[in-house]
C-alpha cells in the first residue's frame, strides 16, 4: 500500500519539520495522558478475542488473578497468593481481600469461578490457554481452586491475561458468553465493561476514542504510583500521522514508532523514547517433512529435508546486515526462537550462528545442491516491523549459496492461512513468535511438535520427532523445577541441532513519549499506565 | 452628400504567427449606402468572413487590423473601446452568420437570447421586451409566435432558426445588416425564402447590407453592387449588372463563367485552373497571376491597385490608365 | 420522466446485486478472517470449528445467499472486528465520511469552476499559467503526501490545526456534525483540502478546456455579434453549456470521493467509512467489507441518477429524450 511507502517520505518530512523550528511542547494538563498507538482495542469484552491491544486496554479496566510487571516478572493480581496443593493436579488461588468493582460489587470467588469458565465456553479466545484445565470451584468466598486434567506447574503463567468479570453484572446485563457471531445483536461487554482495574471506563467510541478515568477505589493505591487522573486512548493508524501528533503536543505517549523515527524523535526536545526487547523472535521456517516441495523446481526430492542445507542456510545469513539493514539496528539477532525473558533461554543457545560462507557452500555441495534451486519464500508484509525488507536482505543472502527465494509477500490475513492449514500451503516461510507463558514448553508445543490435536497449530515445518513429541508432552506434568529445567535445556539441544528454523532477531519495541513521563517498555507491548509516575 | 452607412478604406487585417505574419485583407475599401445591398462575393477563404469580423471588431488574436479605416455613417469605429464598440454590434450594426444550427445557445429559450439582446440595447422592460421579441418573430414569419417565444432552439427547423437569426440581428433596428453566407447551411428550399424575407425586412427600413456569399444567383437577385474578393483584396467592385453580367477582372469572369444559366450549357462553363494561394504563400505582383490566363511579365513583380472603368472599379493591369495590355 | 427514475432505480439495485456478488467472490483473496480472530493459541479444531460456525465453509454462493436474504431484512451482519452490527457500525461512520466527502465536493466545485473559469479567460495571463502548473503538480501528487505535508505544516509546525480526529461532535438524533463546535470545523480543514485537492485541480482543468472549447463556438461568437457583455457572455452563455460535462465528471468523482477518502481518512485518523473499511480489509471482516461496497454501488447508483436529473434541468434538448426513457 502506498502509504508505507511513503513512510520514509514521511520521515523526510519529519526531518524538515524539525530543521525549521525548535519545538516548545505545549504544557499538558499534568495529570491527563493521551496515549496513541496504531490500532485499537477490538472489543473490551476480556474474553472474546485474545490478541495484544485488546488485552493492553482491558488491562486498564480488568484484572488478572496474577500479571507481569514491566519487568515480566509474574506479580500478584487478584491473587493475594497461590500454590499447588497437596494434589498436584489442583491450584489454589487466595484473593484479595475488600476488592470492589467499578460499580461497586465486592469480589468474591464466585467471580472468578464464573469468569474462567466464561473464558472456557466455545465462544471465547481464550480457551486456547485454559486447555488444561477441568473444573474451577469456589472453596470460600476468597479462595478457588483450579483443577487441571494432570499436574501443571505453569498454569499461573497462562492467567496473566485472563481478567475476572463480575458474576452479578455478567448476568444483569446478560454476557454469561462472549460474542457469538451467529447473534444477532451486540454483547453488552463489548462497548462496557465493569472490572476491578485501576481505571474506570468514561466513554468508548470504537477506532475512535477511548476515555478512563482513575479508579479512586482502587486496592492497589498504595502499591503502584497510579498518578494519572485520566487516560484518552486513540488509536492513530498512519505513522507519519501518529508521531505528528506526539511532535504537535496532541498526544503525550505513542506505541508503535517507526524504527526509521527513532532516531529523530530522541533528539527531539522535550521527548523521550524508551527501548526494550520485546516478547517476538522473528525466524524463517522450511518445509522439512514432505517428501517434495511444491514450489521449488527439483524433482522428485524435498532439498530442506536434508539437514545439512539447512545449516548452510542458517549460516549464510548475516544477521548483523539485516540489523543494519532492514532494521535502523533496532533488533536483536539471535540463534535461537525465544526472547530473553523465557524459561529455557541461555546466551549459548541465543548466540547467533557464525556466518561462513566457505562452509556454506561445502555443506551445500556435501548436500548435493552445489547448483542451487528455487523456492518460494512467503513473507508477510503488514505484520512484524519490517517484514518485508527481512525477507528482501535475506533473499539475497540465500542467494549466495545458489538458493533462489522466489519472494511472495502479502497481507497477513493471507500469509497465515499458509500456515495454519494443514497440510500447510507453504514450503518457506516468515513468522514471528511470542512466548505469553514465558516458558520454553509453549514454543515447543506450538512450534516443534508433530500437528496433531492441540499440539503443532503453528508448526508448518512438517518436523514430526514422536521422540521429541513425548519429551514435550511430559513437560507439562513435570512438577520438579529442576527436572524440568533439564529436560528443556535437553530438548533445546536436539531442536537446535536439527535446525528446522532458521532464528533472525527479537524484536525490540520502542515508546515515544513527552519526557514529563515514563512509561516503561512492557516485553509484552501492553503498557500498564497504573504503572507510570510523572517527573517532578 | 451625406455619408455612407459603412465605409471601409484600405483595410489591412493580419494573423501574427509563429511562421510570421500573414496578411489576410490587404487594401480593402468599399462603402454601402443606406438601403443599399453590397454583395461579397469569392472563393472559400478569399477573405470575405474576415471582412465582416473587422467591420465589427470581432477579430480575435492572433488576427489585428493593421491599416486602414472603417467608418459607420461618417463616424470612425474601428478604434474605438471594446465596450464602446460591443455596443454599436447589434444595436447598428445587426450580425447574421452562416449556421442557424449553431448560431443559438442550445441551453436559453429563444425568447430569452432576443429579450437579452432587446435589453441590452434598448430602455424596454422585460415586458415590453418579450412584447417586441414576439412581434418581431410573427415579423419574420414564424407562426404562433406568443407560444413559440418559450421553446429551445432544438424545437425548430434549420429555416425557422434562421428567421430566429434575423430577428435576433434586426431586434435594435440597425443601421447595417452584415449577412455572412445566411443560407448556404440551408435546405435548397427555404433558401429563398430567407432571402426575400431578409430582402423584404431591411428595403422597408432602409438597411443596408453587407451579403456575404458564394452563390452568385443569391447576388445576381439580391444585391445592388458587388465586390468580388480574391486573396484578401477586392479585384472588382461594381454595379451587380456589370460585374455578373460583363465582368471584366479575369477572376470575376472565370466566377461568373460559374453561374450555370439557362442558356450556357454544362461543357460551356469556364472553370478557373488551379485553387487559391494559401495565405503563406501570396505570389508577388497580382495575386492571381499564377492562374490569370491573361497574365504578362509586369503582373508577376508589381500589383494592380484598383482602378476606375465604367461604372467599376478594377485591380488588373488590363484596365485604367496606364493600362499594358499584350496586344 | 417518473418511470425513468423508477427503472434506473430497479437497474440501480440491481448493480448492487451485481457488486455484491462480485465482491463476495473476491474475499477469499483477500484473505482468511480466521486466521485474525483465533488467537495465537487456537488448535486447529478450534479454528475448523470457528469457520464452520461463521458459515465459511459453506460455497461461496450459499453464503452470498444469506448475506443478501439478511440484507433484504436490513441485516448486515455481525462485525467480525468489532463484534458489533454491522449496520450500526456504518450508521456511526456514516455522517464522518459525508462531512468530508461533501464539504470537499463543494470546494472541489466552488474553488476548481472559479479557478477554470478564470484560467480559460486569461488563458494567456502570467497568474492563469501559474494556476496551471501548479495544477498539473496537483494532479501527480498523491493524496497521502498533500495530507502529511498538511500535517507537517499546519499542526507541527504552526499548530494551527489538529493532525488528527474529527474534533468535538455534536449529535442531532443519530448524526454526528463537526461543524458546530470549533474543533470539529478546524478537524475539517485539512482532511477536506486534502480530499478535495485533486478533484479541485480534476475540475479546473476541465472547466478551463470546456470553456475555451465553448468560447470558440459559434453562439458565443453570435452572442458577441448580438452586443452582448463579455461577462455575460462567459459567465451565462459559455459556463452553461460547460456545465454539463463538469456535471457528468463531478457527479462521477463524487464516487472517487468516497473512495479516495480512504486514503484521506487513514491518514487524519478521520472516523469515517473508509478508515472503516481499511480496517476491515486488512482483519477480513467480510459482512462489513461486503455492506461498506454495497452502500459505495448505491452512491454511485444514486449519483448517476442525479447527474442524469441535472442534465435534464440543465439541456433541454435532452428532456424530450429523457421522457421517452434514455438508457
Ligand atoms: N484565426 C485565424 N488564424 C489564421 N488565419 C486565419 C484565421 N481566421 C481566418 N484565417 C485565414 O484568413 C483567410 C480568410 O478566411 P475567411 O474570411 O474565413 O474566408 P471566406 O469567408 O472568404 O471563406 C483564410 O485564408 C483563413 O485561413
Ligand atoms: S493583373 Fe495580370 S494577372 Fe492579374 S488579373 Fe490582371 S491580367 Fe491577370
Ligand atoms: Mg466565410
Amino acid at each position: 500500500m502506498s502509504l508505507r511507502k511513503s513512510a520514509a517520505f514521511a520521515a523526510f518530512l519529519v526531518a524538515v519539520g524539525l530543521a525549521t523550528t525548535g519545538l516548545t511542547i505545549a504544557a499538558a494538563d499534568a495529570k491527563t495522558v493521551r496515549w496513541a498507538r496504531s490500532g485499537d482495542a477490538l472489543t473490551l469484552d476480556p474474553h472474546a478475542q485474545n490478541e495484544g491491544p485488546t488485552h493492553a486496554l482491558n488491562h486498564h479496566f480488568y484484572e488478572p488473578l496474577v500479571l507481569r510487571d514491566p519487568e515480566g516478572n509474574l506479580v500478584a493480581g487478584l491473587a493475594a497468593s497461590w500454590k499447588v496443593t497437596a494434589d498436584p493436579s489442583v491450584w489454589e488461588f487466595k484473593l484479595r481481600p475488600n476488592v470492589v468493582f467499578h460499580n461497586g460489587n465486592p469480589l468474591t470467588a464466585d467471580d472468578v469461578v464464573f469468569s474462567l469458565d466464561r473464558a472456557r465456553q466455545p465462544t471465547s479466545d481464550m480457551k486456547g490457554l485454559l486447555t488444561s484445565v477441568a473444573s474451577v470451584a469456589k472453596v470460600d468466598d476468597l479462595t478457588v481452586h483450579i483443577k487441571t486434567n494432570e499436574p501443571n506447574p505453569l498454569l499461573p503463567n497462562n492467567l496473566t491475561n485472563m481478567f475476572i468479570m463480575n458474576k452479578r453484572w455478567s448476568e444483569a446485563n446478560n454476557v454469561q458468553k462472549p460474542q457469538d457471531f451467529k447473534n444477532k445483536e451486540e454483547n453488552f461487554a463489548v462497548r462496557n465493561a465493569n472490572g476491578t482495574g485501576p481505571f474506570v471506563l468514561v466513554s468508548r467510541e470504537p477506532d475512535v476514542k477511548t476515555v478512563m478515568k482513575r479508579n479512586d477505589k482502587y486496592w492497589g493505591r498504595g502499591e503502584v504510583p497510579l498518578e494519572i487522573t485520566e487516560i484518552i486512548y486513540t488509536p492513530i493508524k498512519s505513522d507519519a500521522t501518529r508521531v505528528a501528533a506526539l511532535l504537535s503536543g496532541e498526544v503525550d505517549f505513542v506505541q508503535d514508532v517507526p524504527v526509521q523515527d527513532i532516531e529523530r524523535l530522541k533528539s527531539t526536545q522535550n521527548l523521550r523514547v524508551n527501548l526494550g526487547p520485546e516478547n517476538r523472535t522473528i525466524f524463517f521456517g522450511m518445509n522439512v517433512g514432505a517428501a517434495d516441495l511444491k514450489s521449488d523446481n527439483v524433482e522428485g526430492k524435498n532439498p530442506f529435508a536434508d539437514k545439512r542445507l539447512r545449516q548452510a542456510m542458517n549460516m549464510v545469513i548475516n544477521r548483523q546486515a539485516i540489523q543494519r539493514v532492514a532494521m535502523r539496528g533496532q533488533s536483536v539477532p539471535t540463534g535461537v526462537l525465544m526472547p530473553p525473558f523465557v524459561n529455557g533461554w541461555t546466551k549459548e543457545l541465543d548466540a547467533p550462528p557464525a556466518a561462513d560462507m566457505a562452509k556454506a557452500k561445502a555443506l551445500m555441495a556435501e548436500a548435493g545442491y552445489q547448483n542451487g534451486f528455487s523456492v518460494a519464500l512467503n513473507c508477510p508484509n503488514d505484520r512484524y516491523v519490517n517484514d518485508e525488507a527481512i525477507c528482501q536482505a535475506a533473499a539475497g543472502m540465500f542467494g549466495q549459496i545458489g538458493i533462489k527465494a522466489n519472494l511472495v509477500s502479502q497481507s497477513k490475513s493471507l500469509h497465515f492461512p499458509l500456515i495454519q492449514k494443514t497440510p500447510p500451503e507453504t514450503d518457506f516461510y516468515l513468522l514471528g513468535w511470542g512466548v505469553p507463558t514465558f516458558d520454553s514448553e509453549y514454543i515447543f508445543s506450538f512450534l516443534y511438535h508433530t500437528r496433531s490435536g492441540k499440539f503443532g497449530s503453528w508448526n508448518a515445518t512438517g518436523y514430526s520427532n514422536p521422540d521429541m513429541d513425548k519429551l514435550i508432552e511430559s513437560l507439562s506434568g513435570e512438577t520438579d523445577t529442576a527436572k524440568r529445567n533439564a529436560m528443556i535445556a535437553k530438548i533445546w539441544a536436539q531442536l537446535q541441532s536439527d535446525v528446522i528454523y532458521l532464528p533472525i532477531h527479537h524484536q525490540v519495541l520502542a515508546f515515544a513519549m513527552k519526557n514529563n513521563i515514563d512509561v516503561p517498555v512492557d516485553p509484552e507491548n501492553q503498557p500498564k499506565l497504573k504503572y507510570v509516575a510523572f517527573k517532578k | 452628400m451625406t455619408a455612407p452607412v459603412l465605409s471601409v478604406r484600405g483595410l489591412r487585417l493580419d494573423f501574427v504567427t509563429r511562421r510570421g505574419v500573414l496578411t489576410a485583407l490587404d487594401n480593402v475599401s468599399f462603402d454601402i449606402a443606406k438601403g443599399e445591398v453590397l454583395g461579397l462575393v469569392g472563393e472559400s477563404g478569399a477573405g470575405k468572413s474576415v471582412t465582416g469580423a473587422a467591420i465589427i471588431g470581432l477579430i480575435e488574436p492572433p488576427g489585428r487590423i493593421a491599416g486602414g479605416e472603417v467608418r459607420l455613417s461618417g463616424e470612425r469605429i474601428d478604434n474605438l473601446a471594446p465596450d464602446a464598440l460591443r455596443r454599436i454590434r447589434g444595436r447598428r450594426i445587426g450580425v447574421i452568420f452562416q449556421d442557424p444550427l449553431t448560431s443559438l445557445n442550445p441551453l436559453f429559450r429563444i425568447g430569452d437570447q432576443l429579450v437579452e439582446t432587446i435589453q441590452i440595447h434598448t430602455p424596454l422592460t422585460q415586458a415590453q421586451a418579450r412584447q417586441r421579441a414576439v412581434d418581431l418573430l410573427t415579423e419574420v414569419g414564424i407562426p404562433a409566435a406568443e407560444k413559440r417565444v418559450d421553446a429551445y432552439p432544438h424545437e425548430f427547423s434549420g429555416g425557422m432558426r434562421q428567421r430566429v437569426v434575423i430577428a435576433l440581428a434586426l431586434c435594435a433596428e440597425p443601421e447595417l445588416v452584415i449577412a455572412d453566407e445566411p443560407t448556404t447551411a440551408l435546405d435548397v428550399s427555404v433558401q429563398a425564402q430567407i432571402i426575400t424575407l431578409l430582402k423584404r425586412l431591411c428595403r422597408d427600413r432602409g438597411t443596408a447590407v453587407l451579403l456575404i456569399t458564394h452563390d452568385m444567383g443569391v447576388i445576381a437577385e439580391t444585391a445592388d453592387r458587388v465586390a468580388v474578393m480574391y486573396a484578401g483584396r477586392i479585384a472588382e467592385i461594381g454595379p451587380v449588372h456589370d460585374v455578373v453580367q460583363s465582368p471584366l477582372h479575369p477572376y470575376a469572369k472565370g466566377l461568373m463563367g460559374s453561374i450555370p444559366t439557362l442558356e450556357t450549357d454544362a461543357d460551356r462553363l469556364v472553370q478557373i485552373p488551379g485553387s487559391m494561394p494559401r495565405l503563406s504563400a501570396i505570389p508577388r505582383g497580382c495575386a492571381f497571376n499564377p492562374r490569370c490566363s491573361k497574365a504578362f511579365d509586369r503582373c508577376r513583380t508589381e500589383r494592380p491597385e484598383p482602378t476606375r472603368s465604367g461604372r467599376s472599379q478594377v485591380a488588373c493591369f488590363l484596365y485604367g490608365p496606364g493600362r499594358e495590355a499584350p496586344q | 420522466m417518473f418511470a425513468y427514475i423508477l427503472r434506473s432505480l430497479a437497474q440501480g439495485v440491481l448493480v448492487i446485486i451485481v457488486v455484491a456478488l462480485i465482491a463476495f467472490s473476491m474475499f477469499r483473496f483477500v484473505g482468511d478472517p480466521v486466521a485474525s480472530l483465533a488467537g495465537q493459541e487456537a488448535s486447529v479444531a478450534d479454528r475448523e470449528e470457528l469457520s464452520e460456525r461463521l458459515g465459511l465453509n459453506d460455497p461461496i454462493f450459499i453464503q452470498f445467499a444469506r448475506f443478501l436474504g439478511g440484507a433484504a431484512q436490513a441485516d448486515f451482519g455481525i462485525s467480525y472486528r468489532q463484534g458489533r452490527p454491522v449496520a450500526g457500525l456504518l450508521a456511526e461512520r456514516l455522517p464522518a465520511t459525508v462531512e468530508l466527502a461533501v464539504l470537499s465536493a463543494l470546494f472541489a466545485l466552488i474553488v476548481g469552476i472559479a479557478l477554470g473559469v478564470y484560467a480559460a479567460i486569461r488563458r494567456r495571463g502570467v497568474i492563469a499559467n501559474i494556476v496551471m502548473v501548479l495544477s498539473l503538480i496537483g494532479v501527480s501528487l498523491p493524496t497521502f503526501l498533500i495530507g502529511i505535508g498538511l500535517i507537517y505544516i499546519f499542526a507541527v509546525e504552526l499548530r494551527w490545526l489538529p493532525s488528527f480526529g474529527r474534533g468535538e461532535t455534536i449529535k442531532i438524533g443519530w448524526w454526528t456534525t463537526g461543524l458546530l463546535t470549533e474543533s470539529g470545523r478546524k478537524s475539517l480543514i485539512m482532511p477536506v483540502l486534502t480530499l478535495g485537492f485533486f478533484q479541485l485541480t480534476l475540475i479546473m482543468r476541465l472547466v478551463r478546456s470546456e470553456m475555451l472549447e465553448a468560447l470558440r463556438s459559434e453562439y458565443i461568437r453570435f452572442a458577441r455579434a448580438r452586443g452582448v457583455p463579455e461577462r455575460v457572455v462567459q459567465l451565462r452563455h459559455a459556463l452553461r453549456n460547460t456545465m454539463i460535462p463538469v456535471i457528468t465528471i463531478a457527479g462521477l468523482q463524487l464516487g472517487s470521493v468516497i473512495a479516495f477518502a480512504i486514503v484521506t481518512e487513514t491518514v487524519f485518523q478521520w472516523p469515517g467509512l473508509g478508515a472503516l473499511f481499511v480496517n476491515s480489509v486488512q482483519f477480513v471482516d467480510i459482512p462489513v467489507m461486503a455492506t461498506y461496497l454495497m452502500f459505495v454501488a448505491f452512491v454511485f447508483v444514486v449519483t448517476n441518477l442525479l447527474v442524469d436529473l441535472v442534465y435534464y434541468l440543465i439541456d433541454p434538448r435532452l428532456r424530450g429524450g429523457l421522457r421517452r426513457g434514455r438508457p
